[in-house]
């Protein structure tokens, strides 16, 4: 950049003496390379100085890997609040999955309920079905034998039909029709119900 | 041969390479000096610093790359060895580099090595306030007035690169005396 140009862009700049206004000390540079090969004997030196006479035992470095460990081993087996049960880290990552697998069997509280009044009717109906209907090569056929999926399936093909009639028809003494009715849960307890779920989620499942 | 590669031949060969040296010092010495001052702007940090590119020249010179100058590999360890040496003094002292640079700059005023005027002063706090590769292109270029050509090979950085962190630092420079 010309003269002329840094006054334009720069008018104050350009008024300024062009001189950093540094000064060195006297005979400053006279001197200068003595110094640096000074500070390069000096270097020198203690290069020198900083050579190795020190001697290790014979052998020490074969055996040093060994040494250390044994010392650590000895020094692990003091500190027993440290140690971890036996086979801990073969086993932790069986334990780890078997943990996340138990908490994914979680399942919401209104699922819960449609279990329990599912199960309740399919035993009821069960009930009903091995009264009204005894098996045909006369073996027993008790609920023990049956397994939950199968009943389960029973009902998905229509074969075991859960309706409050059948549920009254095998137990007379229990009033099925106020106990499934959505009246009988009070205002407050299904405000209650629908606090401790996200409502979003359950519009979302139904 | 050129003056350079015979000097550059001298300072490998260890039967000349002392005397080599010194004619290698006496010939940079100042430029260098001068070029390290303004960047950590005291005399006594300037002088450890020429001491230290000095040594480390001396070092390396047979890892010297010959396709390159003598002077622009100088000046880029000069350079370096004077930004290090900045880093590491702000690092000492527990500040940021900005901060400790405008320190030193305040505390001109107060030291026998420098002379300058009130303006001249102002100049210098305005330069600590530029990013660092700014301060050394305007440095560069408006002190030592040294050519694009030659900044852009000490700096490994293209002219046209140059030509606008120096415009950007004249700019600010000049905003910050406006200012102050």
């Amino acid at each position: 950049m010309k003269t002329k140009k840094l006054h334009k862009i720069a008018p104050k700049l350009s008024s300024i003496k062009k001189d950093t206004g540094f000064n060195v000390p006297e005979n400053y540079f006279d001197s200068f390379e003595d110094g640096v090969f000074a500070e390069i004997s000096k270097n020198k030196v203690a290069k020198i100085k900083n050579t190795n006479n020190f001697k290790t035992p014979d052998n020490y470095f074969d055996s040093i890997e060994d040494l250390v460990i044994t010392k650590l081993k000895s020094e692990l087996l003091q500190n027993k609040n440290n140690l971890t049960p036996e086979n801990y880290f073969e086993t932790i990552e069986d334990r780890v999955l078997s943990k996340l697998e138990k908490k994914q069997k979680v399942i919401s509280l209104r699922k819960n309920t449609l279990k329990y009044a599912a199960s309740f009717a399919i035993a009821a109906s069960l009930a009903l079905v091995f009264i009204l209907n005894p098996s045909k090569n006369g073996s027993e056929i008790t609920f023990d034998s049956l397994e939950t999926s199968e009943i389960e399936q029973l009902i998905q093909n229509g074969i075991i039909e859960v309706n409050t009639v059948t549920l009254s028809s095998a137990f007379p003494d229990f009033d099925v029709e106020n106990s499934l009715d959505n009246n009988s849960i009070s205002n407050e307890d299904l405000l209650n119900y629908l606090g401790s779920e996200n409502l979003e989620n359950l519009l979302l499942e139904n | 041969m050129t003056e350079e590669k015979a000097l550059v031949e001298n300072l490998k060969n260890p039967k000349r390479q002392e005397e080599a040296f010194r004619a290698l010092m006496g010939l940079y010495k100042k430029r260098l000096y001068w070029h390290i001052r303004k960047i950590v702007l005291s005399h006594d940090d300037a002088d450890d610093v020429l001491q230290n590119t000095f040594i480390k020249v001396f070092k390396n010179i047979h890892s010297f790359n010959e396709d390159s100058k003598l002077y622009s590999w100088m000046y880029r360890i000069a350079s370096n060895e004077a930004i290090t040496f900045i880093n590491q003094k702000a690092k000492k002292q527990q500040v940021s580099l900005s901060d400790l640079q405008y320190e030193m700059a305040e505390n001109l005023q107060f030291e026998n090595d420098f002379t300058g005027d009130e303006i001249q002063l102002l100049l210098q706090k305005a330069i600590v306030t530029l990013p660092h590769k700014q301060q050394l292109v305007f440095n560069m270029k408006y002190f030592d007035e040294m050519k694009y050509t030659e900044i852009s090979e000490i700096l490994e950085t293209s002219v046209g690169a140059l030509k606008a962190s120096y415009f950007h630092a004249v700019n600010k420079i000049e905003e910050y005396l406006k200012t102050h």
